[in-house]
């Protein structure tokens, strides 16, 4: 699916280079559930940010699908994120202004397919995230997991090869951070290849293998017992 | 009040992009609605600083010729009506036209100066009837034949004091031109009908003493509750038994007789009593005036751009709800009250209204003097306005109250636990207020420009219109004081290996000044227009001859025009006033392109004539500049006191005819304008709301595949949606507000919709680069730097 080799990333502020990973390898086959740990600074965002194509590394190499793309140009990521790649957030980052159901059917938009097609998708997705019934609400009129539960709706609505999950039950309690793991539990189970960052051992426990990360470096790469 | 003031300036700092927009949006907006309010005010409040003004009523009759009220009326039989009406308490005269030019003025023992100044003659109970308030010498001695009162001001400047001299030529001092100063008068105020008129010459209504003259305007003052409506009916009474008497002459010495409908439209005049207090609204000539649908649109204009700027102000508070809900809520959290937070919003609001009225004090400063001072008739300076100073300061401050008061109890009426949230999004029903407010600017913004356009096609097409004669390469040259050697300057001028040929005449022929002569020709009451020229006017100015052989240098003669050739049965040879019609030319409209067709004639005297104003032919493609430099000179040694003449393109004096449609034009432009320029820095303000406040949502856009391009495009999609609801609403408005408009002129354009066209693709361009610069920098940030600081 993925592999990175000698993954490096600085970042420049006037005189002083901050390097957030430095020398990162590893590779994550078809159907794996990967959680990064680490603590706070030590680069699991910044390389989250670089596997989902949202940023570039400054050295090193990163193949995705068969594909180098460690070097591509913002265009030329956006396109490939299409379909590709999925995300799920922290925070959500839903669209205040839009419906659950707008917000879970942008990405089909964007990939061009039709209203139609768009709406079965949208509708599937809900109803197996239970909360079609809030198709027509808000984001804010919505708890918490019900949000996590509409981000993940849309991560997964295009059927991506990758899910990429930052920190997903953050901002969470326990209970609707258990049902969020469980439902990423189950999408891995059904095929999808999932990379989280977490803070939390809990949800760690949740995914196949776990990385950490110390001050830009793995320092352990270990398989999960489920 | 201390933290209201602390929370004020940390808000300025706070968003200074807002703040900037706001403030200049709002100066702009009240620098228009101070210069219209000063106009407004100066028209509403016209001649009533003259005491007992709404005693004092304007005669006037109706005046076929003019098509309208006329200005002077005959002075006798208004002089009776008045000594049988014990309801008349005073009754003056004054010629309605101001003698311009050069005045000598003779300072006690001293020699004589050249200046400037406006003559009047009058009759002496001018002074009483307008209560001239005498600041020095004696109003009774006013009395005599060929006294003269002055205004304080003009005395101060030429140093004249009581028993100065005047003399009214040109340097050459006649026996009967010298006017001996009794008097000197505090000026009346900028907005009266005397303020422009500087030295009153008692010539004891000796000119003025015949039914048959029309150069008087005549004031009656009446006594406290008196009706108009007796003078009217006693006037009437009198003219009719004029006439009658007058007809039966004409009976006598012609043997001829008129039909009852025709002695009826001549015996029986029209008249009306205008209250001082409303001469301004009437339109009189030679004095100054305005019409009420101008000053009310003016009025409605400056109206819609203030709005236009709260409307903005209003925008730019709710476009901040969502940034500063969060600090809102948390004073709330840490017990400030909603009443102590609304008042904060309020005073912050006032605050700016005060720093833009301050700013607008500088522009209005800086103006006063400027080009504004061609369009507007009152003084700007703030000094002379103190009352509509006030007014703008009032009308200022309630507005920012009123559209402080929406957002501040909107801002302050959510629950303080959303303090805690990340979040916040506005309602669906206030983002849909805060685009219709934008809307409504688009809207006005629209119909201004389309109509600005339509004046300004209008006045273009006016200026362009052909009026009978060839006005290229043509200069005007108007000088007061070569007319006794106007035949040595033309001659000297014709020298001149740049000039083709030169010409004389009385006045401009684009100016105001010409003759009208009323005739009798065959029972037919004939109304003539007259231009006094040089016989070689018609060839110079490019007018054919198309009967007769036009005029000859050794004799008088008349020229007229085909259509009132057709219009009176006049023809060549026949003879008007005894001198003979010598040609016919085709029809010339030195009135413009807004006159209808009228009775022409040109005259000349046959030997040297009174001659104010040249007309030069330049040879082609010759520097007009050396050839202006050229006819000073010329000037020059002909008569070394003379002043400089003045010369410019007759294209150009042609273009003054339509100085009132210049006027309007340039005024609905520059409106147009401001309120287009506020409205922008409104949607400019919004969008950089927007964007900041829809970063996170760009992001992940982005993130889900959207590209730089299609977010600027949703944006702008967002825009256009407005612009085209707001064109599709503006443009029938423009339509009919443009056609009512074009109604007024003889000669009008097309609307064309290509009017309406240009505005649109103006308004798409201006809006869709606004918003592409504002959401492009949005557009292109990098969405893992918005979705990890989020």
């Amino acid at each position: 699916m993925l592999k990175v080799e000698n993954l490096k990333k600085s970042f420049f502020t006037e005189e002083i280079e901050t390097i957030a990973l430095n020398g990162v390898s590893f590779e994550v086959k078809e159907g794996e559930f990967v959680a990064i740990m680490g603590p706070s600074g030590c680069g699991k965002s910044t390389l989250l940010n670089i596997l989902g194509l949202l940023d570039n590394p400054t050295g090193g190499s990163y193949r995705l699908l068969d594909k180098e793309v460690g070097n591509l140009k913002e265009k030329e990521r956006t396109q490939f994120r299409k379909g590709n790649l999925g995300f799920a957030f922290q925070s959500f980052n839903l669209i205040d202004e839009m419906t659950v159901f707008e917000n879970v059917e942008l990405p089909l938009v964007y990939m061009g397919i039709k209203a139609s097609e768009r709406k079965k998708r949208v509708e599937e997705i809900l109803d197996r995230m239970n909360i079609s019934h809030r198709a027509g609400h808000f984001p804010q009129q919505l708890s918490g997991g019900q949000q996590q539960r509409v981000a993940i709706a849309r991560a997964v609505v295009s059927n991506p090869k990758l899910v990429l999950a930052d920190e997903p039950t953050g901002n969470l309690d326990s209970k609707n951070g258990q049902e969020v793991m469980s439902l990423l539990q189950e999408l891995n189970r059904e095929g999808t290849t999932i990379i989280m960052v977490t803070h939390s051992q809990h949800d760690a426990q949740f995914a196949s293998r776990t990385i950490c990360l110390f001050d830009g470096q793995i320092v352990t790469d270990v398989a999960n017992k489920l | 009040m201390k933290i209201a003031f602390k929370n004020f300036i940390t808000t300025l700092k706070r968003y200074k992009a807002a703040s900037l927009l706001n403030l200049f949006g709002l100066a702009m907006a009240f620098v228009a609605f101070y210069i219209i309010m000063v106009q407004v005010y100066s028209a509403m409040t016209f001649n009533r600083s003259i005491k007992d003004s709404e005693q004092v009523y304007f005669v006037t009759p109706y005046h076929e010729t003019l098509g309208g009220w006329s200005s002077s009326i005959p002075n006798p039989i208004s002089y009776e009506t008045a000594e049988e009406l014990p309801i008349v308490e005073g009754i003056a005269s004054m010629c309605s036209y101001i003698n311009e030019g050069v005045v000598w003025f003779k300072p006690d023992g001293g020699n004589y100066e050249k200046r400037y100044a406006n003559v009047v003659r009058c009759n002496s109970p001018l002074l009483d009837v307008f209560s001239f308030e005498i600041v020095a010498g004696n109003a009774d001695d006013f009395k005599q034949m060929d006294a003269a009162v002055v205004s304080e001001s003009i005395a101060k400047a030429a140093g004249i004091t009581v028993g100065s001299v005047i003399n009214l030529e040109e340097g050459e001092l006649k026996p009967g031109s010298k006017l001996t100063v009794v008097a000197i008068y505090k000026d009346f105020a900028d907005n009266t009908i005397l303020h422009d008129r500087h030295i009153f010459h008692n010539d004891n209504r000796e000119y003025g003493m015949d039914n048959s003259n029309w150069n008087y305007s005549v004031f009656v003052k009446l006594r406290e509750g008196s009706d108009p409506a007796d003078y009217v009916t006693l006037w009437q009474k009198k003219f009719f038994e004029f006439n009658e008497q007058r007809y039966a002459q004409y009976v006598a010495a012609t043997g001829k007789t008129l039909t009852e409908k025709e002695k009826s439209r001549l015996f029986n005049m029209p008249l009306k009593l205008v209250p001082l207090d409303d001469m301004y609204f009437g339109g009189y000539e030679d004095y100054p005036s305005a019409s009420h649908g101008t000053i009310t649109t003016m009025f409605a204009i400056v109206l819609i751009i203030v709005i236009v700027a709260f409307i903005n102000f209003i925008n730019f508070f709710m476009a901040l709800v969502p940034v500063r809900m969060r600090s809102v809520n948390i004073c709330k959290v840490f017990g400030a009250d909603g009443k102590m937070l609304r008042w904060n919003f309020v005073f912050e609001a006032m605050g700016l209204v005060v720093i833009a009225l301050a700013m607008a004090l500088c522009i209005v400063t800086a103006l006063d003097g400027g080009f504004i001072n061609e369009y507007i008739t009152a003084p700007l300076a703030v000094s002379k306005n103190l009352k509509t100073v006030g007014i703008v300061l009032a009308v200022a401050l309630v507005m920012a109250v009123m559209a402080a008061v929406y957002p501040a109890f909107y801002i302050t009426h959510f629950n303080a636990s959303l303090a805690v949230r990340k979040g916040f999004s506005q309602s669906k029903a206030g983002r849909m207020l805060r685009y219709g407010l934008v809307a409504m600017q688009f809207f006005v913004s629209i119909v201004l420009m389309i109509l600005a356009l339509v004046f300004s096609a209008q006045y273009s097409y006016m200026v362009r219109y052909n009026i009978g004669i060839e006005r290229e390469n043509l200069l005007e040259i108007s000088s007061f004081e070569l007319n006794s050697k106007s035949e040595l300057f033309i001659e000297a001028l014709e020298r001149n290996p740049h000039i083709a040929a030169a010409t004389a005449v009385n006045n401009s022929l684009f100016g105001h000044t010409h003759s009208e002569q009323v005739r009798m020709i065959e029972g037919k009451q004939v109304e003539m227009n007259l231009w006094f020229v040089r016989y070689n006017a018609p060839e110079l100015l490019g007018i054919d001859i198309i009967a007769g052989e036009g005029f000859t240098k050794d004799k008088p003669g008349f020229i007229i025009t085909d259509y009132t050739a057709q219009a009176t049965g006049l023809g060549i040879g026949d003879k008007w006033d005894n001198i003979e019609i010598v040609g016919i030319i085709p029809h010339i409209n030195f009135k413009g392109a807004n006159s209808p067709k009228i009775n022409t004639m040109l005259r000349y005297f046959g030997s040297d004539a009174f001659a104010q104003t040249y007309y030069v032919r330049l040879n082609r493609n010759v520097d007009i500049e050396s050839v202006c430099k050229d006819i000073k000179r010329i000037a020059r040694e002909i008569e070394p006191e003379a002043d400089e003449p003045y010369i410019q393109l007759a294209y150009d004096s042609i273009a003054e005819v339509y100085g009132e449609t210049k006027k309007q034009t340039v005024i609905i432009a520059m409106f147009a304008l401001i309120a287009v320029v506020i409205s922008l820095m409104g949607v400019f303000g919004i969008v950089l709301f927007e964007t900041q406040h829809r970063r996170s949502e760009i992001a992940v856009r982005k993130v889900y595949g959207a590209t730089s391009y299609s977010v600027v495009e949703m944006f702008n999609r967002r825009y256009m949606k407005i612009v085209i609801a707001c064109f599709i609403i503006a443009t029938p408005i423009a339509y009919l507000t443009a056609t009512y408009w074009l109604q007024q002129f003889v000669n009008r354009i097309e609307l064309s919709a290509w009017f309406f066209v240009a505005v649109f693709a103006a308004t798409t361009a201006i809006v869709v680069t606004i918003v592409t610069l504002r959401s492009y920098k949005a557009a292109t940030e990098n969405p893992a730097d918005v979705v990890k600081s989020i």
